[in-house]
């Protein structure tokens, strides 16, 4: 029989170290990264104010209080979803903490982030998107044209679902984890 | 001592903490990162991260616990962090109790290659959660189950019983004989 052991420390590794300019230069590609996904999450609050925008010359009071409010929702979530975001990447406790806690946080924090999403990012497009789609849905009932707005809406339903069933599945999927972390941590406890 | 003498010390000492680390674990680390990342690119980068990571956690080194648990305790969130990031397939991880039931297709077929057997053993380690990862390479790094207990924050009875349970597998997929390649 091989032996597992021998055969995974004997392979071949090439002796890594970084230099202090190494570190500077992965800060700085954090630092970028970072910035990057800052500006990814802005496009959510871009499509909110792009529709809000156009649709704020509606007539109707009440849509109109309904897309500011929705350009106020996705605004102030853009603070919730983000506000951590250049704080450390790594937890300062982490290596006081054992590997299975440190794990269980950063599952966690996965699924709080991906809950923020549902509720701070999606939750105004979609606020948004149905205040500009219901009107116009109306107008094409009235003018016997909703045949020709089915397709777009279609895709438009398909979209929300499937952003939504996916998120969902994802923090189930997170939930067992921690759960499973968590009954781990008990019994190890005992 | 004044300040600016104070952080500059605590610079050179976090600067020292790094090289002694990088010097005595840089070749486990490379190697964890196989455990974790099966890309050579995206590997590369998560062993940076985890030099980058470790470097920035010596800011805060007490001694409370050893050198080598810091090293792998830091190392191991890195890498749990980037398995949870990427997600492909996270859902289809699985435990070590998990792996021992399910039947491996080359059971018992042993590879003249070395390569080939270290690629099957990486393989093997990349198909499980990122605990139950943590917890055979530091097996597979010759540590004790007091060390590993240490890292992981598991008993060491569990921790026995999952060396246990890692060597029937080991044994179950690595046996010299059967079909030969």
């Amino acid at each position: 029989m091989i032996d597992p052991k021998t055969a995974w420390r004997n392979q071949p590794t090439e002796p890594f170290i970084m230099t202090p300019e190494k570190m500077r230069q992965k800060a700085q590609e954090l630092h970028a990264k970072t910035r990057w996904e800052l500006i990814k999450s802005i496009a959510g609050p871009l499509i909110v104010v792009a529709i809000c925008g156009f649709a704020l010359q509606f007539p109707d009071p009440v849509q109109r209080a309904l897309l500011a409010f929705a350009i106020a929702w996705s605004l102030t979530g853009q603070y919730f979803l983000n506000r951590r975001m250049w704080s450390a990447t790594l937890p300062g406790d982490v290596a006081l903490s054992t590997g299975i806690e440190s794990y269980r946080r950063e599952v966690e924090r996965r699924r709080s982030l991906s809950g923020r999403f549902l509720l701070w990012s999606l939750g105004p497009v979609v606020l948004a998107i149905a205040t500009f789609v219901v009107p116009l849905l109306r107008l094409g009932i009235r003018k016997g044209m909703l045949l020709n707005m089915i397709p777009f809406l279609a895709l438009l339903v398909i979209w929300i679902v499937g952003v939504f069933i996916v998120r969902i599945r994802q923090q189930r999927e997170l939930r067992r984890e921690i759960d499973e972390l968590k009954e781990i941590e008990k019994v190890n406890k005992c | 001592m004044g300040r600016a003498e104070t952080i500059s010390n605590g610079g050179a000492r976090q600067d020292d903490l790094y090289k002694d680390a990088a010097h005595r674990f840089g070749a486990s680390l490379e190697r964890l990162a196989r455990a974790y990342e099966a890309d050579p690119e995206k590997r590369r980068d998560l062993s940076q991260d985890i030099h980058f990571q470790l470097w920035r956690s010596f800011h805060g080194y007490d001694s409370r616990c050893s050198l080598r648990t810091w090293v792998y305790r830091v190392a191991h969130h890195v890498a749990a962090s980037h398995v949870l990031r990427e997600r492909r397939g996270f859902s289809k991880l699985v435990s070590l109790e998990e792996l021992e039931m399910l039947p491996a297709k080359d059971q018992g077929q042993f590879a003249a290659d070395h390569r080939r057997n270290l690629e099957r053993l990486s393989t093997l380690i990349r198909q499980l959660k990122p605990l139950d990862r943590l917890v055979i390479v530091s097996y597979l790094e010759d540590m004790d189950a007091v060390s590993i207990g240490e890292i992981t924050g598991l008993s060491p009875g569990n921790v026995a019983m999952k060396i246990h349970r890692i060597k029937n597998i080991l044994a179950r997929r690595f046996r010299e004989g059967g079909n030969h390649d």
